[in-house]
């Protein structure tokens, strides 16, 4: 497969730009003041839980949907006039029954602009790469779950685009496909495409992607690399184990420099140790060594399922609060 | 463009190159017209003669020498050849000469059964003596006629007559109406009628019909003409139309439920999905009507027919082929859009169906009076346009040149309006999921913006 070649104009460009986008369904937002830049060449993980709006943007930057406010550049020209240039891969995902591969991957590759010549090569190609390379004549419907969800993936790689859009690509994977389509994703990311990867399994996300978006109730909450979430969100702890716990521990490990909390393990085996702000870390690793041999000794990181949860929190108690504010304000005025 | 033909090229090729197809639109009609002429021929079994012996109770003594008469082997044949020729000019007078022959060989193998071998025994008068003898077969059978079956007062107008098991249809025709004949020409000998004179003055002329036509021609008018042509035209328009349509409906809702529609909506738009659906079901609606309509019009240069299907009348059924596909492929595209299964898309299509099945159930009304206001106002009213038009322009009387181009042009505005609408139904429902769209929601999704 070729990496892809962006023309000159377009180089410089982010891969997708919203700015200002709106959605309603009726009197419902899906989508409020939506401003995104997806940099071109990065794998990003858009997070959010259901009815974030996730599916609803994905949509207006494939042009299925169109926004009622705002604009949206895909690979610096209008979503429309890039649709060929997108691979994706829905969450509600099927395929023609009744036909065969060869002849469905052939057909979705024809719409998306791929040229007839050597299509067949390279369709055999691919599902040799999936470790599908007998199936091209089969028909859809003859094929396991897990063979589906494989050719539906081919499907969206076949043409070659240059922005690959995964809508939970590894729902329903057993663990032996699951690594298959990691092992993809990660390759297509090497050549250079940019991928956006929608996606609950959060260790996933975390396992692959250098970028994250959480969307929720319809906006951006979040759009920073792993590096500044991890930064960001950093528990600021030290979790340590030891080989033996006598009954005064506790109380050591709290005398420690700079320790504010210590907060034992569900199974009481080990601790967790809370730093004060602005307090060094190294200091108390040094210090733990000091107490004693022990089974474990580690810095804490935040995971994205924790930052996941914090955020949609905070953005809801945030929420409730400006609420409360505008109801305070009219009670005032009337 | 390029993605348009793309998505109906794969419409046509999965619809015709299936085995449903194959078996439904062509090896089916082509098994029934096969078995329409084999069978006969197949199942024809060569007649035996009529051979025994009858019994006849006759105490008028009037009825048993007319009735050796009509068993006679002579006068049989004579009457045989008589039939014949009668056959002869009746098809002669009324059917064009390829029919006619066709027809004709058909009726003559019906009247070359040998001449019957049948042995009258007159004088016997013990009828239960004589049902024992036609349990042992010795008998034929027994023909009883009374006294009161020669009256004209027609008190009992009936004779009876006993057979023994396993007689033929043919053989029982035979003896029914040989006991027959031998009655009436008892009658008129009692009467002194000269029956075959009788005959003769009974004997009803064919009428040919012949129209003068507004155009100066003047053309052999029959029931044929007037009524069936223009339902054949009709239903093969009704045919092709319904069932493409109805192939439209179904992969729609089949890429909706199998949830590949958002893979194709990647890719093209829903009015590029929609336009090659309809496009793509648009040839194989063409494949059908040319193969329905060519058997049809080699049947009609066949049988001699020619004059009922004219050039003009084949442009006029490709023309509201056209315009009937377009309405109905719209209405089961926005249908087919709004709904996750076929069992819910029966319940919107339902009153839909009602509207374009007027001229249908009016068929015989507009064929008989294709220039009746009734028909010309439908006319008018798309989607009745093409049906009711086609209906028209195919009957025996001419429609004016006016109401051709005014309807047409009324049709093809309909079906822009139905297509704009079913387009707009289209990019909003192919991605709605869960319950079936109501008729108000699909007029809100119209509107939409």
């Amino acid at each position: 497969m070729q990496s892809p070649r962006p023309s000159a104009a377009t180089a410089s460009a982010a891969a997708i730009s919203l700015r200002g986008v709106e959605k309603r369904f009726g009197d419902r937002w899906a989508v409020r003041d939506l401003d995104l830049e997806i940099p071109r060449g990065s794998l990003c993980g858009v997070l959010g839980p259901n009815g974030a709006g996730k599916s609803t943007t994905i949509r207006m930057v494939l042009s299925i949907l169109y926004p009622d406010a705002g604009e949206i550049r895909v690979l610096g020209a209008d979503a429309l006039s890039a649709k060929a240039r997108i691979g994706y891969l829905p969450e509600e995902r099927g395929l023609y029954r009744t036909m065969r591969v060869g002849e469905y991957l052939g057909y979705i590759a024809r719409l998306k602009g791929a040229p007839r010549h050597g299509l067949a090569s390279r369709i055999q190609h691919w599902l040799g790469r999936i470790d599908l390379a007998d199936v091209y004549k089969r028909r859809c419907q003859e094929l396991s779950k897990g063979m589906q969800q494989k050719v539906q993936f081919l499907a969206a790689v076949i043409h070659e685009p240059e922005l690959l859009i995964l809508d939970e690509p590894f729902s329903g994977l057993d663990p032996v496909n699951a690594v298959v389509l990691d092992r993809l994703v990660s390759e297509l990311h090497a050549e250079g495409r940019t991928i956006l990867l929608c996606t609950h399994v959060m260790h996933q996300a975390e396992k692959i992607c250098d970028r994250v978006v959480l969307i929720h109730r319809g906006a951006k909450r979040l759009d920073a690399t792993l590096p500044e979430i991890r930064q960001r969100f950093d528990p600021r702890s030290v979790r340590y184990e030891p080989l033996a716990i006598d009954g005064e521990l506790r109380a050591r490990l709290a005398r420690l420099s700079g320790v504010a909390a210590v907060t034992p393990s569900r199974t009481g085996a080990a601790f967790e140790l809370t730093l004060e702000q602005g307090r060094d870390r190294q200091v108390l690793l040094r210090e733990l060594l000091e107490l004693g041999p022990a089974r474990a000794i580690e810095l804490s990181r935040v995971t994205l399922e924790e930052v996941f949860v914090r955020v949609v929190r905070e953005s809801e108690g945030a929420d409730a609060a400006s609420q409360a504010k505008e109801e305070l304000e009219r009670a005032q005025g009337s | 463009m390029r993605r348009v033909l793309e998505v109906a090229v794969r419409e046509f090729r999965t619809t015709v190159l299936t085995k449903a197809f194959l078996i439904a639109a062509v090896i089916l009609p082509s098994v029934m017209w096969g078995m329409a002429i084999l069978l006969p021929a197949v199942l024809h079994a060569p007649p035996k003669a009529l051979v025994g012996t009858l019994a006849v109770l006759d105490p008028t003594g009037l009825v048993a020498p007319l009735l050796a008469r009509e068993f006679d082997a002579q006068a049989y044949l004579a009457r045989q050849a008589q039939q014949r020729a009668a056959l002869e000019a009746a098809l002669a007078q009324t059917l064009p000469a390829q029919f006619r022959d066709s027809l004709r060989e058909q009726l003559t193998r019906l009247l070359e059964a040998p001449a019957p071998a049948v042995e009258l025994e007159v004088g016997g008068s013990d009828l239960d003596a004589l049902k024992a003898r036609l349990r042992t077969g010795e008998l034929l059978g027994v023909a009883v006629i009374g006294e009161e079956v020669l009256s004209l007062e027609r008190a009992e107008n009936k004779a009876e007559l006993f057979l023994r098991e396993s007689v033929t249809r043919e053989h029982l025709d035979a003896l029914q109406g040989g006991l027959q004949r031998a009655v009436v020409a008892a009658r008129a000998q009692r009467e002194g009628l000269d029956l075959e004179r009788a005959r003769a003055v009974l004997d009803r002329p064919a009428i040919v019909t012949t129209t003068v036509t507004r155009k100066g021609g003047e053309a052999r008018e029959n029931e044929l003409t007037k009524l069936f042509v223009p339902l054949a035209f009709m239903l093969l328009v009704w045919m092709s139309t319904w069932v493409t349509g109805n192939y439209l409906l179904t992969s729609t809702i089949e890429e909706k439920s199998n949830r590949v529609i958002e893979v194709l909506l990647s890719a093209v738009s829903p009015l590029e999905l929609l336009s090659g659906k309809i496009l793509g079901q648009c040839a194989v609606g063409l494949v059908m009507v040319g193969l329905y309509g060519g058997v049809g019009v080699s049947a009609a240069f066949n049988f001699g027919y020619a004059h009922l299907v004219p050039p003009e009348k084949l442009a006029y059924l490709g023309l509201y082929f056209v315009m009937a596909y377009l309405m109905v492929a719209a209405t089961m595209a926005a249908v087919g859009s709004a709904v996750s299964e076929l069992r819910e898309a029966q319940t919107l299509l339902g009153p839909v169906t009602l509207i374009f099945m007027v001229p249908l159930l009016a068929w015989f009304f507009i064929s008989e009076h294709p220039n009746s206001p009734f028909a010309v106002a439908i006319s008018f009213i798309p989607p009745m346009t093409p049906f009711a038009m086609i209906l028209r322009v195919t009957s025996a009387e001419s429609v004016p040149t006016w109401q051709v181009a005014a309807t047409t042009v009324v049709g093809f505005a309909g079906v822009w309006g139905m297509i704009w609408a079913a387009a707009r139904i289209f990019r909003v429902g192919i991605l709605m999921t869960g319950k079936p769209a109501t008729p108000g929601e699909l007029l809100k999704w119209i509107r939409f913006e």
